[in-house]
């Protein structure tokens, strides 16, 4: 028995049916901790270089961690992995909600799939029982509508689902699986993968324990968290704002994106507009407070809005992510097409960063008359929510100019032949909302991990993003270290199937106690830096494989301050992002030429044969 | 002097909205002077980002008459 995990892992291949277990060992569990740890491990052997992101041979995973569906606090998360049509290389999503913790209480720490199923099909795993169902009769529907009827058809009212909405059937580049109704591992394309292979949907009801070591000990450490909380202000807020409330210090700090990535909060998007789209505003439609699975804080709500021109009955909160896509990046402070947009990308599944990037993107084409006739006659303006609405809209029916937006904004360029001198994006997969003009440490990340244009990969970024200015952000010099030491800490959060945001409300290093007190590990700061290094490695072979160096990562001008912002508290700022680059791989022990992990590195760190073979030979095992 | 002050963020938005300061005070003397009256908001008034009329300042930069102070409390992640 491995404490900390349900012990096996399931494969399904829907092509030919065949649905195995494999047991999960202790050496993967130990050295690669859960999530993407075991995805880029898994993916790496079972996929061959080169596999054709919507084909049978990409595999999709659906992965929890250690922490996952036990009674730690912010361990409720599972993560999606699979190559990603939007960037050809290695893809990671996570998610919160319920769905990870059922998946594994149903008896398994990850399910993968790979093949293509000649109709479509849902997958229902019910206590260690299996089973590929028809879905033709839910093809077609969306998102929450999936949830209901499936619920009635198993007859499980606590049914959990990962499903996709018509987008992912359509195979659009910026869709996602959407679970608990509006939870989703969302950047990458995860919904175009299932929908490639027909797979409409996971099904999960688990009831299963899961061990844990050191019981006492993780209510122990319960305990300090709740005690930390009651402390910090950052706990109180998000507990009850939610991450929106945020989101107006953003835009005026140049923390958020402003028209596109070319403007300047405090002048383009000044205070009042900027106070709308927070959340302290816009909740005054909450009805209920949401929390997921043991989640302290609780920065989820559920809204009813009565009022505005897009009544709501029922939905949700929108993140600081999509407040700030949707908002600041699209210059618009209309509350009701903000919660419309959010809305409408949770029950048909899209990834809301891209999603609202996208129509950003298209919006400065519009207003540069780049695009005109494109936008099937849609005043496309600045800040037009009524706008931005009807082209989210076609996006979602993939209907006219949706058909084309809805796989991101590079596709779209490509398409039309235009507009690329406008696009914001990270080897072609739309910016998160978070900018590293004032967070430069993210231009590292968001250029050169594996998984590209993500704000969760840590790094300094991580802490300079939340306004830390212990060390001067603008000297670049000499980071690489530090660099990596955070990026490896972040590595073994997100396998670990913590919240990122754990780490702004707990003391430090409480995840490695979690580790250790829920797997049995002796898992110190020494052994969570290996840990952590080793995944990245792990999953920066896979882009190795496909042929991936450095010098093919990019990142969008604007970004890096190429040219700067001539005002504004940004202005005048230029980020030198290849720097950060070559800091940081030389720390990782990665030629920055070529890519590749050196042969020391891979042979001190370990578990890592097949990387060490397909780069130096299988001599280099003995 | 007399300052004019602005919150965005995490900071409630009913802390006092001027501050009268001496002359040649800079931004520390301010956020002393806010973490003096609201000692629970310390540890967001020590992170937090700082503009003054609009342009980035640091905790020396010195304030003028009239000037406006935005303080925003950033947050990472969401």
């Amino acid at each position: 028995m491995l404490y900390g995990y349900a012990g096996k892992m399931l494969f399904i291949n829907l092509t030919n049916g065949e649905i195995k277990e494999e047991v999960l060992t202790k050496e993967l569990a130990e050295n690669f901790i859960g999530a993407y740890g075991f995805g880029a491990k898994v993916l790496y052997k079972m996929m061959p270089a080169g596999a054709d992101p919507l084909g049978p041979e990409n595999v999709v995973g659906f992965i929890t961690g250690p922490t996952t569906a036990t009674r730690a606090f912010f361990g409720g998360r599972y993560t999606t992995v699979h190559k990603s049509p939007v960037t050809g290389g290695w893809n990671d999503a996570n998610s919160g909600g319920y769905f990870g913790p059922e998946l594994k209480k149903a008896g398994y720490d990850a399910l993968f799939v790979n093949g293509i199923s000649e109709k479509p099909v849902y997958i229902y795993i019910n206590d260690g029982k299996v089973e590929i169902r028809n879905a033709s009769h839910i093809w077609g529907m969306d998102t929450k509508k999936v949830w209901e009827v499936l619920k009635e058809e198993t007859k499980e009212p606590k049914l959990r689902i990962s499903a996709i909405g018509p987008p992912g059937e359509r195979l659009s580049y910026i869709s996602c699986p959407i679970n608990d109704g509006h939870r989703a591992p969302g950047r990458g394309g995860g919904g175009a993968i299932m929908g490639s292979k027909n797979l409409k949907a996971i099904a999960v009801r688990g009831t299963g324990d899961i061990p844990v070591k050191d019981s006492e000990k993780v209510t122990e450490i319960n305990k300090i968290i709740s005690a930390a909380m009651k402390e910090s202000q950052t706990a109180y807020a998000f507990g009850t704002w939610g991450t929106g409330v945020g989101t107006p210090a953003s835009a005026l700090s140049g923390d958020s994106p402003v028209k596109n990535w070319g403007g300047v909060g405090v002048v383009d998007f000044e205070d009042e507009k900027a106070q709308k789209v927070g959340a302290i505003a816009i909740d005054r439609y909450k009805t209920k407070k949401y929390s997921c699975a043991n989640c302290p804080l609780g920065c989820g709500a559920e809204y009813k809005v009565e009022d505005g021109r897009w009544p709501l009955e029922q939905t949700e909160r929108p993140e600081y992510e999509t407040a700030a896509s949707f908002g600041s990046t699209c210059l618009c402070y209309e509350e009701d097409a903000l919660l419309m947009c959010n809305e409408m990308c949770n029950i048909y599944g899209f990834d809301t960063i891209s999603a609202g990037m996208t129509i950003a993107w298209a919006m400065e084409c519009y207003e540069e008359g780049v695009l005109k006739e494109e936008l099937d006659g849609i005043e496309l303006t600045w800040g037009n929510g009524a706008a931005m609405v009807e082209i989210l809209k076609k996006m979602c029916e993939g209907e006219g100019c949706g058909k084309i937006l809805a796989n991101g904004s590079k596709y779209a360029a490509k398409y039309w032949g235009k507009g690329e001198e406008y696009l914001q994006t990270a080897s072609g997969i739309e910016l998160p909302m978070h900018d590293p003009r004032f967070a430069p440490g993210l231009a590292r990340t968001y250029q050169f991990d594996p998984t590209p244009g993500r704000h969760v990969k840590g790094g300094i970024g991580s802490i300079q993003m939340g306004g830390n200015e212990l060390t001067d952000k603008y000297d670049y010099n000499g980071t690489g270290m530090f660099d990596l030491q955070l990026t490896a800490g972040t590595e073994v959060m997100n396998c670990s199937g913590l919240c990122y945001f754990h780490a702004l409300v707990s003391p430090p290093g409480i995840q490695n106690e979690f580790i250790s007190a829920i797997t049995g590990m002796e898992f110190g700061a020494e052994k969570a830096f290996e840990t952590g290094h080793r995944i990245y490695l792990m999953r920066h072979a896979f882009n190795v494989r496909e042929g991936l160096k450095p010098s093919d990562f990019d990142i969008a001008r604007r970004a890096v301050g190429k040219p700067p912002l001539t005002e504004g508290p940004l202005g005048g700022v230029t980020v030198d992002e290849e720097l950060l680059g070559k800091n940081f791989f030389e720390a990782a022990g990665i030629d920055y030429e070529t890519g590749k992990p050196n042969l020391e590195t891979l042979k001190r760190l370990g578990h890592l044969e097949e990387v060490v073979e397909d780069l130096y030979g299988a001599e280099e095992l003995a | 002097m007399v300052i004019k002050i602005k919150y965005f963020g995490l900071i409630a938005n009913n802390l006092i909205s001027e501050a009268v300061l001496r002359e040649g005070s800079d931004v520390t003397v301010l956020l002393n002077h806010l973490i003096k009256q609201y000692p629970n908001n310390k540890e967001m008034l020590n992170k937090a980002t700082i503009l003054v009329n609009k342009s980035k300042a640091t905790t020396s930069t010195i304030l003028n008459d009239k000037d406006e102070v935005m303080i925003l409390t950033v947050l990472g992640g969401g």
